[in-house]
């Protein structure tokens, strides 16, 4: 029986959401078309993680493989490449499946390389045909999709985006295997520092809902607002190119083009013209709802529902009426 | 320091998107890739600081020749252009197959590329091209200190920002932020046409994937404006946001 691969990224010990959705589809996929599932997890210290391996044995893998190292506990692209395609070596998957996160993707394109296969990035949906991929993904700055097919019957790759696929949860526990890992992993690229997002505390990859603001939040202090009212909803901060320039938030809260591609099912963009830029990270939100002063403002002819208006005013408004309606439950 | 800077000519995305059949129209304007502009920017840096060579190289159509004279007015020495008569956009491992078996004849210590093209949004190029040479390879830097000897860069990783160091020979793919991109003045474009620019034919034989389809995205949305003053502004969306569904968890 042909394998479909899947690599599970934890972070902090715990499997990421997208690791779920990956696994989720991985299931449907090895379902339909009778395939087995294997899972492979890198990290330090499995047993300081209570739960985690129950918690992994369900969602939908029939076996995992544990990779254990303190080598692990920092992602290094030379390593986490080496382990991965050195397994992949050994099981000559029909299909690898990754998350498309920074991470999955640079793996992407190792294990693409390596075995000299197909590389779809960042799917919003994928099948198999025949014994090929068929994957869709969105490109051309978010304007167009593109349906391209494997012509390769192994190795075939792909990182399915976040917040797109549904996870599983299944009857059956998958069978977990130890990995024997080589003792002597080395890389030429050594980890020197790391500087953790500070603000936006939820990541904007995966979040149901995004408050963004740009140039007419007038300051950084005024994003306040917008975090009061992501977080009713346990959404996210983002931010234009226009606030990011002028150092209203960070770089990694930018949302569009040079930014991230987010795809929440609410987005609601406060203070922002709407340049192509922008536009080009939000065509894949369910409903988009715009926050402006001026009402010729691109970024209304983008959005689902436009207030034109004072955002220094609708959106306390806003926060305070969700608020009220959360406490009524 | 022998640098290589790997470079792409993508439609130009301030413009509508034209498409004939399964690929872009070519009647549609083409520009340098944005992040590529700072790659070339990154490796002038980089040669003026340490001295040495820049070589750009392109793999694309006829008209990919603009984006090579642009990064040659930029400062680049020498550009290579892999000529291809077919359009291979959507596979970035023939890409990168190609480009390593060009790079492989030319001395190296650097190789920079963009962090990602704006048309097909993947950034693999980089990471791949590294892959086959077996070398280091950080993606989407935004900061970079060289010497001699050992590389110090910064990178944009998931949860933060990542310092590492490495040893060359490496690829570095670089985002925006790494530099400032001075405007180039006429002499400087006048003068690209005299630099050496080479043109090597290839065919893209070995493909990894093949479109099926490539379709525009209708703009569906509504483009409703909300009445009302504020307050009935604010309970018509939270009304919205109740029916969406998004209140129940």
């Amino acid at each position: 029986m042909e394998n479909i691969f899947v690599f599970i990224e934890l972070e902090s010990g715990a499997i990421t959401k997208s690791g779920i959705e990956v696994l989720g589809k991985a299931r449907e996929l090895a379902d339909k078309y009778s395939k087995q599932v294997v899972g492979l997890v890198l990290g330090n210290d499995f047993n300081n993680f209570a739960g985690l391996l129950d918690c992994l044995a369900r969602l939908g893998a029939d076996e995992f493989l544990l990779a254990e190292s303190d080598k692990f506990t920092d992602y290094n692209s030379e390593i986490y490449g080496k382990i991965i395609c050195g397994e992949i070596e050994k099981l000559k998957p029909q299909i690898v499946l990754l998350g498309s996160s920074k991470i999955g993707k640079e793996l992407a394109a190792q294990i693409s390389a390596k075995f000299l296969s197909c590389c779809f990035q960042d799917c919003v949906d994928i099948d198999i045909e025949g014994d090929f991929l068929k994957a869709k993904r969105l490109v051309l700055a978010g304007k167009a999709f593109v349906t391209l097919k494997s012509k390769c019957s192994q190795f075939q790759v792909a990182t399915l985006r976040q917040g797109i696929f549904q996870p599983k949860i299944i009857g059956k526990d998958a069978e977990i295997t130890r990995m024997d890992v080589p003792a002597d992993l080395v890389s030429r690229i050594i980890r020197k520092e790391f500087t953790g997002r500070t603000s936006g505390k939820v990541s904007l990859l995966g979040a149901k809902i995004i408050v963004s603001g740009g140039r007419g939040m007038k300051s950084g202090e005024n994003f306040k607002i917008l975090e009061e009212l992501a977080d009713v909803f346990g959404g996210a901060v983002g931010a234009s190119r226009g606030a990011v320039d002028l150092e209203f938030r960070v770089f990694d809260d930018q949302v569009g083009l040079t930014g991230k591609t987010v795809s929440p099912q609410i987005y609601i963009a406060c203070g922002i013209s709407g340049a192509p830029q922008h536009l080009a990270g939000i065509t894949q939100a369910k409903f988009i709802v715009a926050i402006n002063k001026d009402s010729g403002a691109p970024i209304f002819k983008a959005a689902d529902m436009g207030i034109v208006g004072d955002l220094f005013e609708i959106v306390p408004l806003l926060t305070k009426s969700l608020k009220n309606l959360k406490g009524e439950k | 320091m022998n640098i290589i800077v790997c470079v792409k000519q993508v439609p130009d995305i301030e413009k509508p998107v034209k498409i004939a059949g399964k690929v872009i129209d070519e009647s549609s304007d083409f520009v340098l890739n944005p992040l590529d502009e700072h790659a070339i920017q990154q490796a002038v840096i980089v040669k003026e600081k340490l001295g040495g060579k820049i070589i750009v190289l392109t793999l694309g159509p006829e008209r990919a020749k603009q984006a090579l004279l642009r990064c040659l007015a930029r400062g680049a020495d020498e550009a290579i252009h892999l000529k291809t008569d077919n359009d291979c956009n959507f596979d970035s491992t023939a890409v990168s197959v190609i480009l390593a078996e060009k790079i492989k004849t030319l001395p190296f210590d650097i190789i920079f590329f963009g962090g990602k093209a704006v048309d097909t949004n993947s950034g693999d190029c980089g990471v791949q091209v590294a892959k086959i040479f077996g070398i280091p390879c950080i993606p989407e830097i935004i900061k970079l200190e060289i010497d001699n000897e050992k590389v110090v860069a910064v990178r944009q990783v998931d949860n933060g920002e990542e310092m590492v160091e490495c040893s060359l020979q490496a690829v570095f793919t670089c985002q925006k932020g790494i530099n400032e991109l001075s405007i180039l003045p006429l002499p400087k474009i006048m003068q690209a046409k005299r630099k050496p620019l080479k043109v090597e034919d290839v065919c893209v034989n070995n493909r990894f994937s093949e479109i099926i389809d490539l379709e525009v995205l209708p703009n569906k949305r509504g483009g409703l404006i909300l009445e009302g003053n504020p307050e009935e502004q604010v309970k018509r969306l939270v009304e919205i946001f109740k029916k969406q569904g998004i209140l129940r968890e």
